[in-house]
């Protein structure tokens, strides 16, 4: 087989030469596409920010609101002040992890040998990935700000054993019902990508 | 090598500016690219896409350029890297054997017959192309776009005396894939 000749007609095949040219200089000029790239990058980096701003701008007015408590009215009881103190810790989570997103889509992972970002693939369609576990303390501490909130208005008549087992058996079903439909989507839509990287990195790996 | 010479030939920095530099990357490089997306995507539109989704990343990344001289490698790794991240996530669109048409279409009956050969053996080609397993495919995909073993290197992140062996296996199992074709064309006929 000669190369040199394949490759010369690879390049010069008479379907996209045209196509390209056709395309190109009509529809995608280097200016019109520049423009169109620069708009996608603001969209997309506007996206994430704003997500960010607007979590980061609530949790500072709740936390505000807690601690200059406008309506004593709103934050007499302890059950209230407990409630908004977990949902602070809650939101607070989350930013650091958007400010990491957003840190990710600037790093042009692209931009790495194919190797590096077959590693990298693996490691982000995986179902548990490292920054997962985010979601336990998450999980933890929206549950007892649900238990605080809730009970708090079943406890004026004393501790209730039975609204807490129903109340933390329906949360935790709620969560595991959650898992498991994340879970069966993981099954259908990345394991099968995952797996093509891993038998891509299997097959670099082989000598 | 991204050039950072201005036109009064004063090499300056500030007139490489951003934009520059990426319409010199365009130019020189947009042909490469749209036949690397048409190596590993079929459908038109998608093919579109990816075009303008490689020359976002190469946009992003250009600050972040640091050894200019190694800009070919560079787009390559991006284009390849894009490319197959969208191929594995639309499987649908990979190109896969039966969607590639064996007959010459009636429409281009009137054009010459050494174009429509050139279409017909890029073809059968590329039908054992995707007949190979994801690695040698992303070799061959480099391979065809002639670049030397040590930018194939560059652009996988295996050893140069790696690409060379498994280059050297990966034209020795396409030639029998298309040898196995040939055959196979000729007993049917």
């Amino acid at each position: 087989m000669d190369w040199k000749q394949i490759s010369k007609t690879w390049k010069e095949h008479p379907d996209w030469p045209a196509t390209v040219a056709e395309w190109m200089d009509q529809k995608a000029s280097g200016m019109h596409l520049l423009e169109q790239v620069q708009a996608r990058d603001r969209k997309n980096q506007r996206l994430i920010r704003v997500a960010v701003n607007m979590l980061s701008i609530a949790t500072a007015l709740l936390t505000i609101t807690v601690f200059l408590n406008p309506a004593p009215d709103l934050f007499t009881h302890y059950s209230t002040r407990a409630t908004a103190a977990l949902e602070i810790l809650a939101f607070t989570l989350f930013i650091p992890y958007g400010y990491k997103k957003l840190m990710e889509y600037q790093a042009n992972l692209e931009s790495l040998s194919l190797s590096e970002f077959l590693a990298y693939g693996e490691k982000r369609f995986a179902f548990w990935r490292k920054d997962s576990w985010i979601l336990i303390p998450y999980i933890i501490l929206i549950g007892a700000a649900l238990n605080f909130s809730i009970m708090g208005r079943y406890n004026e008549n004393g501790f209730s054993w039975t609204v807490f087992f129903w109340l933390n058996g329906s949360f935790l079903l709620v969560m595991g019902i959650a898992f498991l439909l994340s879970w069966l989507n993981w099954r259908k839509k990345q394991l099968p990508i995952l797996q093509e990287i891993r038998s891509i990195r299997t097959g670099f790996s082989e000598s | 090598m991204i050039p950072l010479v201005n036109k009064a030939g004063r090499k300056t920095m500030s007139d490489s500016s951003k934009e520059r530099r990426f319409h010199w990357i365009y130019q020189k490089f947009r042909d490469p690219v749209y036949r690397t997306c048409c190596f590993y995507i079929q459908d038109p539109d998608l093919r579109q896409d990816l075009f303008q989704d490689v020359f976002l990343k190469i946009w992003r990344g250009l600050d972040s350029l640091k050894n200019p001289e190694a800009v070919k490698t560079w787009v390559y790794r991006i284009a390849t890297n894009t490319a197959l991240s969208m191929a594995m996530r639309s499987r649908k669109d990979l190109i896969r054997i039966d969607q590639i048409p064996g007959d010459i279409p009636a429409d281009r009956e009137t054009e010459s017959t050494s174009t429509l050969d050139q279409t017909d053996e890029i073809h059968r080609m590329m039908r054992c192309v995707h007949r190979l397993n994801a690695q040698d495919q992303v070799l061959v995909g480099l391979l065809l776009e002639e670049l030397s073993s040590k930018e194939m290197a560059e652009v996988t992140g295996l050893s140069e005396s790696n690409v060379r062996v498994r280059i050297h296996r990966s034209k020795k199992r396409l030639k029998e894939l298309m040898e196995e074709e040939k055959n196979g064309l000729e007993t049917d006929q």
